[in-house]
């Protein structure tokens, strides 16, 4: 009885808001999974469907996630744990809105950012199984000489034996337009984390920023001290800079980057990098003791060619610690394709852990037309070379890439493979996989994937994302509306 | 029984969504010089174009000239060209833009909101909103031509063109 009288109650309410100035958008994903690896389950469903309706003021947006039985992309499940009749459902997203002129109240799931996000920021993102995003209030006041946004909210813990939301943070920042061009703000953030031993910690964060806006010139320099205390090991204090400027000199453009990070490491931030790949000094330790600057330039030759080359350095204090990040690239456009050629080259090197990696990648990529549609074809040829104590090995890592598309279907196919000499490479292993897309109805696209990938992020059929390792076949078909 | 509510609710949202107009959500983000700019007021101008794009992507970065192109082309139509890069990138995303003198409107979705709200999930995606506020046309990806279908279906909007069309033809080549 109670389910009829919801489904009538829905359908009214819908019919009356239908004939107003109703705003609805929503996409449906529904995703079938082949995984064919040996100690995992084979096959997985999911379907995620997402909801926005705008109404005068108000919108509210939710996500609702099933999944048959749930698939973990990063972590191998233990088999015996996995049941493949376990239906897992997940909301992933709820809120409600309320917003008017210079006022905005948002209540439920969010995402913020102070500045940078050195400060602060809670986020989602699925191509890194990355989600700090807070449930709680904020309110932002929005005024063309300044703003003031605050937040209260909790997110999930990582105790062994409770995935609650038992973590807290609140904070505010003002942000004031003090002359043409030139912003100040100050901000502050507390947190509180309960750590895997079921001790809390505290944390306050108190920062500040200044940013330049100018026709030929723009810039930010940022700085902010954290202190952490009631904490199972001693209370400590940490700082953490960071500065970047562009300078425009038609047609050479200058960028310049600076950051340094002591005991500055928390959950909810994502600090500057300073380099092209943005990549910390150490994976494990980032923010804990770093520092780096960046120089970047760019010539921009009309619109059909242009070079930049980005330079960047990061050690630690002292100086066991080091790596450089270096990226070039070359766009050439004619008159029907294009050409672009890429070199990067990372090195990282550790004294104490004596340990030093080096990664190159020379690239080439051409976008042009076969019988009037499009193609796209990239090479890469990766070579890394790692050494650890008295071992070395070294690598290479080829990359062929062909798309290609005809009307409204796209066809995508990556071979990748890896091996110690060139000579050995029909015996080497390979990754090679397919993609096919295209769509079927209006607003409704079918995609389907076959192969062994390494993962990483892939630029394919004209869109790029991060993707997982995977091996096996994926089905998926999304509807917008 | 809860699962089958759910399911059905989220039926009835999904049938009854084809139903209402397809209207953009208005929004409010801050260009590059930290000004707020609006859709609401972007389209007292006339239609508008919005694209998702990120300076890491280059598919993205190839279709930036054409709406370059398409602004200084139709006076009377705004490009908006909202970056979602992240907060820690907009420096690169702003030098992106700035280096090569676009005449469009950059806008920062750092915290994806806009994003979220038009389930934008991959990039680059580009809407043509007409004045009127509704989604009249929707693109996902780029590639080599795809503008010339991107300018045929904003000529329908300003109505230099028939805006009677073939379903194949209201829905072209997705990436």
């Amino acid at each position: 009885m109670k389910f009829w009288l919801l489904i009538l109650f829905t359908v009214i309410l819908q019919a009356g808001l239908m004939a107003t100035d109703l705003q609805i958008n929503g996409s449906n994903e529904l995703n079938y999974t082949y995984r064919t690896s040996a100690d995992s389950l084979h096959t997985f469903f999911d379907d995620q469907f997402s909801f926005t309706a705008g109404y005068g003021n108000f919108t509210y947006g939710m996500k609702f996630i099933m999944y048959l039985p749930k698939y973990n992309k990063y972590e191998s499940n233990f088999v015996q744990e996995l049941q493949p009749d376990k239906l897992t459902t997940e909301w992933a997203e709820r809120y409600l809105e309320y917003s008017k002129n210079h006022f905005l109240l948002h209540g439920g799931t969010f995402e913020e950012t102070f500045g940078s996000g050195m400060v602060f920021r809670s986020f989602k993102d699925d191509d890194f199984d990355i989600d700090t995003r807070l449930e709680g209030m904020q309110v932002k006041v929005n005024y063309p000489k300044f703003r003031i946004k605050s937040l209260y909210g909790s997110w999930h813990s990582v105790r062994y034996d409770d995935d609650s939301p038992n973590n807290i943070a609140y904070g505010s920042e003002i942000e004031y337009k003090l002359l043409t061009g030139l912003t100040l703000a100050g901000n502050g953030v507390a947190m509180r984390v309960i750590d895997p031993t079921n001790i809390y910690s505290e944390q306050d964060v108190w920062g500040g920023r200044m940013n330049l806006n100018y026709a030929r010139m723009d810039g930010s320099v940022e700085a902010a001290s954290s202190s952490k205390y009631h904490m199972s090991t001693s209370a400590r204090n940490g700082y953490g800079i960071y500065a970047n400027s562009n300078v425009y000199l038609d047609p050479v453009n200058l960028s310049f980057g600076y950051r340094k990070y002591y005991k500055f490491d928390y959950i909810l931030h994502d600090l500057p990098m300073v380099n092209y790949h943005s990549e910390p000094l150490n994976d494990a330790t980032a923010g804990l003791d770093e520092e780096g600057a960046q120089g970047e330039i760019r010539y921009n030759h009309g619109d059909d060619n242009s070079i930049q080359v980005n330079y960047a350095e990061a050690w630690s204090s002292d100086f066991k610690s080091r790596m450089n990040d270096l990226y070039t690239e070359f766009d050439q456009k004619f008159s029907n394709w294009q050409m672009i050629a890429e070199y990067s080259h990372i090195e990282k090197n550790d004294d104490i852990l004596q340990y030093w990696t080096k990664d190159l990648t020379p690239a080439v990529s051409f976008d042009f037309n076969i019988a009037g549609n499009a193609a796209h074809v990239r090479a890469e040829y990766e070579y890394i070379e790692k050494q650890f104590q008295q071992l070395t090995t070294y690598h290479y890592e080829p990359l062929l890439q062909t798309d290609y598309h005809y009307k409204q279907y796209g066809i995508s196919i990556i071979t990748e493979t890896q091996t110690e000499k060139v000579s050995e490479l029909s015996s080497a292993r390979y990754w090679i996989n397919c993609e096919f897309r295209t769509t079927i109805f209006e607003n409704t696209d079918l995609l389907f994937f076959a192969g062994k990938q390494k993962g990483g992020k892939v630029c394919r059929n004209g869109s790029c994302k991060y993707v997982s390792p995977f091996n096996g076949i994926k089905l998926s078909l999304s509807t917008r509306f | 029984m809860k699962i089958r509510l759910l399911v059905m609710l989220l039926f009835l949202l999904a049938v009854i969504s084809v139903y209402a107009d397809k209207l953009m959500p208005d929004f409010t983000l801050q260009d590059v010089n930290g000004n707020d700019v609006n859709l609401e007021n972007a389209l007292k101008n006339g239609p508008v174009i919005v694209d998702f794009w990120a300076s890491w992507c280059q598919p993205c970065l190839k279709e930036l000239p054409s709406l370059n192109e398409f602004q200084k082309k139709y006076p009377n139509i705004t490009v908006l060209a909202i970056t979602i890069d992240a907060p820690k990138s907009t420096a690169r995303a702003k030098s992106e833009v700035k280096s090569k003198q676009y005449e469009f409107t950059t806008l920062f979705d750092t915290n994806q909101t806009v994003k979220g709200k038009l389930n934008v999930s991959s990039i680059p995606h580009t809407f043509i909103i007409d004045q009127k506020g509704t989604i009249a046309f929707e693109h996902m990806g780029y590639n080599v031509g795809d503008e010339k279908v991107l300018e045929e279906e904003l000529l329908k909007v300003l109505g230099q063109l028939p805006s009677a069309a073939t379903p194949a033809e209201t829905t072209p080549v997705s990436e």
